[in-house]
């Protein structure tokens, strides 16, 4: 929606947030307790895909590994909960900051790595985190059973408590919680920064002259991206009362990849969509035909092949003929 | 911006699709089962079990006057899919109660979650030790041995007939850990030499290079733990490298069970287990069993088939007793309640939610299970 | 001391030496079809998995296994014409990451199906040979040395025909410069479509060769691919003879570190050699340049 932004009609960007948001908060009246629990599920998982969206749509740099600080986010969530103190809040800062570390960590050393090199790198980082956890048996996270039974505290906000147990409740929040995660996400690309960014993706080797250090604003896209991950894994694990290595495996980085892929890549809004998207037809389609993998492999396969610009890039493309 | 709109639009009214309504005079019965996946082939025999349990139910006049109804939703092997159709099925399908799918990871996640919307699940296939036991939770119960139900004989009759001093093979993740851990445990006791252990990551292919270690140890026994396709390769390479020469084989049930005795073929030959089921059990109700099945899905039924059968027989045997569906009633009816099915009879332990259940030991002979006496 | 290294050690070098030629087998295709095409294949395990199957049904039609071997490899070999032909023809000149993306599709399309084929159940092949030898104290089968045999042999061919024959000089010309290729005259889809024929194809042949080790079921392709993957990185993606001697290496060192270290250790052990590698020398241990 940067059309939006960058046009002079404020109030109209506003009043469309407005509408949407209504939409949104409306929604869950007309839906079965089981559908609420699956938008909650959609939306978490868009704040994910949409933070890949940052380092891949934006940086322009591609990994294969963003599963793992989804995992390591929703990890710290449930040892927080289950074990140190029950707060999101707090939950949600040691997600944010353990992802973050690790994300620093195979960022700082893997960033010289280009293009393909740099997909296998963060693979190979996140397979090393996936199997530290699947083998952590005996220890309280585990291992290849899980982190289970995490309780669901109340949220505290200021002298208001939300009680998270009501699945209705709880889409609310999650529903705050992606829509401030796309305006700080929105923010930061439109910054300087986000300049750089779309600078490198461009050209590469252009934005030294511009006297901006390469490594550093790649790395920092990737440290923020990894947080913002670590956020949505951090709800994921509190909505849905567990932690399991599944949250860590490079099948989920690969589909993180095509939700993006899907929506549209260095859009922001266009992963989200992405991302509703195939939670809601994978739970559809899994319902109702015994080969479902099949149809959503073929998705996968479309999608590369057909438009490779996503959903949004259609609708840009039309737009641009009119 | 309208097209975004309209995508919004065809979210809602996708995920608004696929309504489905509840007749009020039958039961339904939510089968989760992994149908694609690393345990598909077992799976598919869940299905087939429960679904042949509920049909000769219904043929026999149904449960309180009502028909029972199955439900199959597929969870893939994967914990998230199989909380959320677990979700759907109490939520929008109404279902009575829930035969969850084999990996112990998504039972465990679903525990809470039935427990939450108060929905009874009766466990017929995982194995994990905290399924039951002192992590029970109100709701589930399991008709499916664990661990200790089967290492105990196993480990009295190993100590008397095969020797003192064990090692264990097995494959690195919380299933053939926390079995290791029963067995040692019951080794201890036993008075016997644990004089090794060699965990191998998941899906390894190549067992060569522990053999060497093995076969320097100079073990009584191999006691092997593992399951599927890990165990395939285990019991051919152990073969090929001629490791029963110099030791005995032991191994946990899973490690021969019925969905891969085929594949095993002549390999797994000599290996000691001990199990509650095997289809060449030779009781009237085990034979009438066994031939319904093969007529029905022209297979023979192995103990994941046996224990959903099972399962729901004794659930509808409880609903029964209970009068009612509702899910507290039938937890009483459950707890302490004994069922006779074509295993035996069993009882159901009301403090862990464990059933109780007779043990053989089996010897594999040219791939087929051969009963060499009762347990215990 | 040197009993030690006869009954210990030395057992252990020779089971790396076969696992890592299983090994090198599976990812020899993969690093061709990259080398040449720029395809990150994420489906290779699966076109091992189908020669694999494909094997399985010849051999339950007609009981030899020297029947069932090249039939197999002719299937896969088709079906890597299919696919390269309605596929990744499409995607020619894309980034990698696309063709990363599109073959994991592909593989849990090819994974899926083969279930709905072929059933879940694990199906075995019997070995052609099933005698083993007595070897300095130990046992070892015959079909493990025989493949250490047939692999050795078809890297000399592979080898043999890439360095010394005049297709093997028109594909390293294409490998090389694509465009300059086209202007010499060289038929540049024709070389790709091969190429990635004879890779896939390799894979098919890996399959059915190991189904009697490994057995047959429609996820064995999950359970070699990241293996194969990593030996391809370590050599340098693309690097034939890097793929070789990385497998070599990685299949040495699984065996030798289970000597001292647990086997899930060693494995976690493999995936960090490759961190190590990639950060040290990005184009892979035997890698020429940075790409």
């Amino acid at each position: 929606m940067g059309k939006l932004n960058s046009g002079s009609n404020i109030t109209r960007v506003i009043l469309f947030h407005a509408v949407v948001l209504a939409v949104l908060a409306i929604l869950p009246l007309f839906l079965s307790t089981y559908h609420q629990k699956l938008a909650v599920e959609a939306i978490i998982l868009s704040v994910f895909a949409m933070s890949l969206d940052l380092v891949m749509g934006y940086a322009g740099i591609a990994t294969f590994g963003h599963a793992a600080f989804f995992g390591i986010g929703g990890y710290a969530m449930g040892v927080m909960l289950k074990f140190l103190f029950p707060s999101i809040w707090l939950g949600l800062i040691l997600a944010g900051f353990c992802s973050a570390v690790l994300a620093l960590f195979v960022g700082v050393v893997s960033i010289r790595a280009k293009g393909i090199y740099f997909a296998i790198l963060t693979l190979a980082f996140a397979e090393v985190v996936y199997r530290i956890i699947f083998h952590s048996y005996n220890t309280p996270l585990g291992g290849s059973d899980g982190l289970v039974g995490v309780p669901t505290p109340m949220l505290g906000l200021g002298p208001f408590e939300i009680n998270l147990k009501s699945t209705t409740n709880f889409y609310w929040v999650a529903v705050a919680f992606a829509y401030l995660s796309y305006l700080v996400c929105k923010l930061i690309v439109s910054s300087p920064f986000g300049s750089i960014l779309s600078g490198i993706r461009e050209n590469e080797n252009r934005v030294p002259f511009l006297g901006f250090n390469v490594k550093w604003s790649k790395v920092t896209a990737f440290v923020i991206a990894g947080a913002f991950a670590g956020f949505s894994g951090a709800m994921f694990t509190a909505f849905k009362s567990y932690a399991d290595t599944e949250q860590l495996s490079f099948l989920l980085s690969g589909k993180v990849i095509v939700m993006d892929l899907i929506g549209g890549i260095g859009t922001l809004i266009g992963p989200m969509i992405g991302a509703v998207v195939i939670t809601v037809f994978e739970s559809i389609i899994s319902t109702h035909f015994a080969a479902h993998n099949i149809i959503i492999g073929a998705i996968f396969v479309a999608v590369v092949i057909f438009m490779p610009k996503g959903f949004l890039g259609l609708f840009a493309k039309k737009d641009r003929n009119e | 911006m309208k097209r975004l709109l309209a995508v919004a639009l065809i979210v809602v009214s996708a995920v608004l699709f696929c309504f489905q309504a509840h007749a009020a005079n039958e039961i339904v019965v939510g089968c989760i089962s992994d149908l694609t996946g690393t345990y598909a082939a077992l799976s598919k025999q869940q299905v087939d079990a429960v679904n042949m349990a509920v049909d000769e139910i219904n043929k026999s006049g149904g449960v309180l006057g009502k028909k029972m109804r199955v439900i199959v939703e597929d969870s893939a092997t994967s914990v998230s899919l199989g909380t959320q159709k677990l979700e759907r099925l109490i939520l929008n399908e109404k279902v009575d109660f829930v035969i969850p799918p084999t990996t112990s990871s998504a039972v465990l996640a679903m525990m809470p979650v039935a427990l939450k919307h108060n929905k009874l699940m009766m466990v017929t296939l995982a194995q994990s030790m905290k399924i039951t036991g002192e992590n029970k939770n109100k709701v589930t119960f399991r008709c499916f041995a664990n661990g200790e139900i089967t290492a105990k004989p196993q480990v009295k009759w190993m100590m008397k007939n095969l020797g003192k001093k064990y090692y264990i093979i097995g494959a690195d993740y919380a299933w053939p850990r926390s079995t290791a851990e029963v067995y040692t445990k019951f080794l201890k006791e036993a008075g016997a030499e644990l004089i090794g252990e060699t965990w191998f990551p998941l899906g390894n292919k190549d067992f060569a290079p522990y053999f060497g270690k093995i076969k320097a140890a100079k073990p009584e026994v191999l006691l092997m733990i593992c399951a599927g396709n890990d165990a395939v390769s285990l019991a051919s390479q152990v073969k090929q490298y001629g490791l029963a020469k110099q030791m005995k084989l032991a191994a946990d049930g899973s490690f021969v069970s019925a969905d891969i005795i085929k594949a095993h073929g002549n390999n797994a030959d000599g290996i000691i287990i001990a199990d509650f089921y095997v289809d060449t059990l030779n009781t009237p109700e085990n034979k009438t069993f066994v031939k319904n099945y093969l007529a029905r899905t022209k297979e023979l039924p192995s103990k994941m088939a046996l224990s959903s059968y099972e399962g729901v027989m004794w659930v509808a045997q409880a609903i029964k007793q209970a009068g009612s569906t509702d899910t507290d009633k039938v937890v009483k009816a459950l707890e302490g309640s004994t069922y006779k099915g074509p295993q035996g009879s069993k009882k159901m332990d009301p403090v862990s939610h464990q059933s109780s259940l007779d043990v053989y030991m089996i010897k594999i002979e040219n791939g087929k299970y051969k009963v060499m006496e009762k347990a215990n | 001391m040197v009993d030690y290294l006869i009954y210990v050690i030395l057992p252990q070098v020779l089971h790396g030496l076969v696992w890592g030629t299983v090994i090198a087998f599976i990812a020899l295709g993969l690093t061709i079809i990259f080398g040449l095409m720029d395809i990150v294949n994420f489906a290779h395990g699966e076109y091992y998995m189908v020669g694999a199957f494909m094997g399985y049904t010849v051999m339950s039609v007609i009981p030899n296994f020297w029947i069932a071997v090249p039939v197999a490899v002719v299937a896969v070999a088709l079906l890597g014409l299919f696919t390269e032909f309605v596929l990744f023809r499409r995607l020619y000149g894309r980034d990698p990451i696309f063709h990363l993306l599109l073959t994991f599709g592909l593989g849990m399309m090819f994974r899926e199906a083969a279930q709905l084929i072929w059933g879940a159940d694990t199906r075995r092949i019997e070995a052609p040979v099933t005698a083993t030898i007595e070897f300095i104290g130990m046992v070892y089968p015959v079909y493990r040395l025989l493949i250490l045999g047939i692999g050795i042999c078809v890297i000399l061919l592979i080898w043999y025909v890439l360095r010394y024959t005049s297709v093997g000089a028109k594909i390293r010309a294409v490998a090389q410069d694509r465009t300059m290729a086209w202007a010499l005259g060289i038929r540049v889809p024709v070389i790709y479509t091969s190429v990635f024929m004879c890779g896939v194809a390799l894979a098919g042949f890996a399959g059915v060769l190991m189904s009697p080790i490994n057995f047959v079921y429609p996820t064995m392709g999950i359970d070699v691919i990241l293996r194969a993957f990593i030996v391809v990185v370590i050599g340098g993606l693309g690097n034939i003879m890097g793929a070789l001697l990385a497998s070599l290496m990685i299949g040495e060192i699984e065996a030798l570190a289970s000597i001292w270290i647990s086997p899930t250790i060693a494995e976690t052990l493999v995936f960090i050699i490759l961190i190590i590698t990639m950060i040290v020398r990005p184009a892979g241990l035997f890698g020429k340049a940075e790409r």
